[in-house]
């Protein structure tokens, strides 16, 4: 079987990132609940997921800034825990919320990094700020939100490191802007391994090689882009005369609703044949079943939807087991 | 070492102005300071000086405190947004370079300062190498390193400020505490040993704590812990058994350093207070006060004797009795016959309880011994002279009783100066025409022996010998009189006692404020 491959063709490795049960709290509030991730050499791993879904309290712990709480993870093969000093050289780190060198001039950010870097590639530097057009002789502080987003790119792609973590890189940046840093990001994918958060799916869904899902500090799923796209079907079933849904449907068909002689639901486990076969199964008396591929933003649509359906379901029976619990008291 | 220096000249580049202004100010202390000692003739200048050089104290450690907050912040290490914890670097490094900093930005023109300092007094500062070093270490350890410390656990200079103004709060809520508690403060007889490594080993502790691993509430908890160890070794070094321990009673058969009695002028019945009684009393905030005039004698020739701490008994005749704490009490007596007042302290509930009836007063003295060393002569200056064993000494002279000194680094021994008044006008050439009185000044190191500056200036009062007074204002030490120069070091600590059975505590308490 061949090695999986990145969008630029090259074969992916070893994990680069790996965690096993990696769980953080604050105080009682527990943010994150025993995330396994294995991101392997060459992906360019998207980490989406609501606000508030604990993504870039997951980057902090894989960069060492914050301490989980339980579970561990590896980092090109480091202990997270003891990432710091020279193990950093080959990890770049960009996060909308990082405070720059204000004081600094782009220059003499670019100039004072050089410094910590053995394979600072000058060429590489000057390459990335013609790209990026950034004024060098400008204090960071006064510039725009851009400018500041490629300055921390330019930072980090001059050492070319093999990992690179992007925390929401993209929010509140200009279309222009945001294409301008995928495309430098792609240009650097042959050799590096990119971790990056987002909660826009549109945005990632065009380059991303991989795709963990967190919801509520959960990982719902983490796989290949094409293997998502291979499982998951929106399936509509045209029935010969209007019928209620049949008892017992799988657990993998999500979002299951009849109107009128039209049956839908989306497959999450999709098998080609085997599962058409078990859908003319379910519905005897159908007229045509069509099996559409869907897009990322409503494979994750009908996973949310259909985890809060779960939740509340859950919480409502949870509810009136107290109440009848009372009652009977 | 590179990332060392990297970081350092970062920084030396980012802080330029702030260096600078230090810098300025430090050197504009420097060269008030060295003013001090030149215009003591002038006591208006020397006010004025004075004044100048307190406020530059006060700018020139705000300016020390500002560099290393903003050095130590412009790393900052709390919280989860810096830009330099996911770069490599080293925690070691990052923390040698910024004390480079302080080092470099500090510790090297505050040496050159100081040399400058010795340099203007007279003393050649390549002379005093090691002890130039002292003061550097010791200012930077004690005014520097906590607040380095509390700059590892703050993020920025407005938090570290009010970080510092909470501290200073709790430390004088602390000290008012500690001294209101000990009204009777005593003489501390041991040097607190664990004050300075606690301070200095805990801020030291966490600021390699911090860096280490940037758990800043492990960190706060242990300057909070460091703090309360500080407050109670302070507390336990204030303890009274201390005294107690310091000054043993005198062994069986063993002569007491110096005899005490009543002065002769108050020998009699002292059975109620009258206009020529010679025992006073005066009353102030809360407490009532009784001074007894007495008499020392029996003092060895060779030796000095000072009474240190003071505590009483007051007994009565139904066996109720009452023993105060250590008081301070500071005479100097050396050979010879002296007749000082000491004052007691007494909460007014016990002195009403006591007063107009026959009690028997026992009053205990902690006494420390010296024995005489180094004696060096010269003659009264009538410019800046060298003086053995202390430095520079010049006549002061708006005020010809006394000698302002300077000497480098260190305070100089406890030394005894003799010399001999006269009466004005002193005529140059001519030896006065009357002699007056033998006359003294003791040389005392300080007991906090701690200086911001190389140079110290001790100052001599002369006073006239046998009496509790200054000299009469017309009287005069010539240049040329003889004086000597004896040093004293301490021999032995001791306690003495003076029992007065049938004395009589008078019955009203003068109120004087």
């Amino acid at each position: 079987m061949n090695p999986a491959m990145n969008p630029m063709g090259n074969p992916m490795g070893n994990p680069t990132i790996e965690t096993h049960g990696l769980a953080k709290s604050f105080g009682r509030t527990k943010v994150l609940g025993g995330i396994d991730l294995a991101v392997p050499e060459g992906a360019i791993y998207a980490l989406v997921g609501a606000n508030g879904a604990g993504k870039t309290t997951m980057i902090k712990l894989l960069m060492n800034i914050l301490r989980a709480t339980a579970g561990r993870a590896t980092v090109l093969g480091i202990d997270s825990e003891k990432l710091a000093g020279k193990a950093l050289n080959r990890i770049g780190y960009v996060s909308e919320n990082q405070d720059l060198p204000d004081a600094m001039t782009v220059g003499a950010m670019l100039d004072y990094l050089r410094g910590f870097y053995p394979a600072w590639d000058v060429e590489l530097e000057r390459d990335l700020v013609r790209q990026f057009e950034l004024p060098l002789d400008r204090k960071l502080k006064h510039l725009s939100r851009g400018m500041r987003m490629k300055a921390a790119f330019a930072g980090s792609l001059a050492y070319r490191p093999r990992l690179l973590v992007l925390d929401e890189p993209f929010t509140g940046l200009d279309p222009l802007v945001r294409d301008e840093l995928i495309e430098s990001l792609l240009e650097r994918a042959p050799e590096t391994t990119i971790f990056l958060s987002s909660h826009d799916l549109a945005e990632i869904e065009s380059f991303a090689s991989h795709v963990g899902f967190l919801e509520d500090g959960r990982m719902l799923f983490s796989e290949e882009m094409s293997v998502l796209s291979d499982r998951f079907r929106d399936v509509t079933v045209t029935l010969v005369a209007p019928a209620p849904l049949p008892a017992g449907l799988p657990a993998t068909w999500l979002q299951a609703e009849t109107v009128d002689c039209v049956a839908r639901f989306v497959d999450s486990d999709y098998k080609g044949e085997a599962s058409e076969r078990e859908m003319a199964a379910r519905f005897p008396g159908a007229r045509d079943v069509e099996c559409e591929a869907m897009p990322l933003r409503a494979i994750f649509l009908a996973i949310a939807k259909s985890g809060r359906i779960e939740r509340n379901a859950k919480r409502d029976a949870e509810e009136k087991a107290v109440a009848n619990g009372r009652q009977v008291a | 070492m590179n990332q060392v220096l990297h970081i350092f000249k970062k920084d030396t580049r980012r802080f330029w102005p702030e260096i600078v202004i230090s810098q300025a100010v430090m050197f504009a202390f420097a060269l008030m300071d060295s003013n001090d000692w030149k215009v003591f003739h002038d006591p208006a200048m020397r006010n004025r000086t004075q004044n100048f050089i307190a406020i530059l104290v006060v700018l020139m450690v705000a300016s020390w405190w500002l560099l290393i907050a903003r050095v130590v912040h412009a790393e900052t290490l709390v919280g989860d947004r810096q830009f330099w914890i996911t770069r490599p670097y080293e925690w070691p490094k990052l923390l040698a370079a910024k004390l480079l900093f302080v080092a470099a930005w500090f510790g090297v023109p505050y040496l050159l300062a100081q040399s400058m300092l010795l340099a203007e007094a007279g003393f050649h500062p390549l002379a005093f190498v090691p002890g130039l070093l002292y003061p550097v270490l010791i200012v930077g350890m004690v005014f520097l390193l906590p607040v380095f410390s509390l700059a590892a656990v703050t993020s920025t200079f407005a938090r570290l400020v009010l970080t510092v103004l909470g501290a200073f709060i709790v430390m004088w809520t602390f000290l008012y505490w500690f001294t209101t508690a000990h009204e009777y403060a005593a003489t501390n007889p041991y040097k607190n040993v664990f004050f300075f490594p606690l301070l200095l080993g805990g801020c030291a502790l966490a600021i390699g704590v911090q860096y280490a691993t940037r758990r800043v509430w492990v960190t706060r908890g242990l300057l909070l812990a460091v703090s309360v160890l500080l407050a109670l070794s302070w507390t336990a070094n204030g303890r009274q058994s201390l005294v107690d321990k310091a000054y043993p009673s005198l062994a069986p058969g063993s002569a007491a350093p110096v005899s005490i009695s009543l002065s002769r002028s108050t020998t009699g019945p002292m059975m109620s207070p009258t206009a020529e009684d010679p025992v006073q009393t005066r009353s102030s905030e809360g407490q009532d006060y009784m001074s007894l005039p007495l008499k020392f004698t029996g003092v060895a020739d060779g030796y000095a004797v000072f009474t240190d701490d003071l505590k009483f008994t007051l007994t009565a005749g139904d066996g109720t009795a009452w023993t105060s704490p250590w008081q301070i009490t500071r005479d100097r007596i050396v050979p010879g016959t002296h007749q000082p007042r000491i004052e007691l302290t007494i909460p007014p509930e016990v002195y009403d309880r006591f007063k107009a009836r026959p009690v028997t007063l026992g009053v205990d003295f902690a006494m420390s011994r010296y024995q005489a060393g180094t004696v060096a002569r010269m003659a009264f200056p009538a410019g800046d002279v060298a003086v053995p064993g202390i430095g520079f000494c010049a006549v002061q002279s708006w005020e010809v009783t006394a000698l302002q000194c300077r000497s480098a680094i260190d305070q100089p021994p406890l030394t005894y100066v003799a010399a001999t008044w006269w009466k004005s006008p002193c005529e140059e050439g001519a030896p006065p025409a009357e002699l007056v009185h033998e006359g003294y000044s003791w040389l005392e190191p300080q007991t906090m022996d701690f200086s911001l500056t190389s140079v110290r200036t001790p100052f001599m009062w002369f006073r006239s010998m046998g009496s509790q007074d200054g000299p009469a204002k017309e009287w005069r030490i010539c240049p040329g009189t003889p004086l000597t120069l004896t040093q004293y070091r301490l021999v032995d600590r001791t306690r003495t006692e003076l029992t007065l059975p049938g004395f009589v505590l008078p019955a009203k308490v003068r109120v004087t404020d």
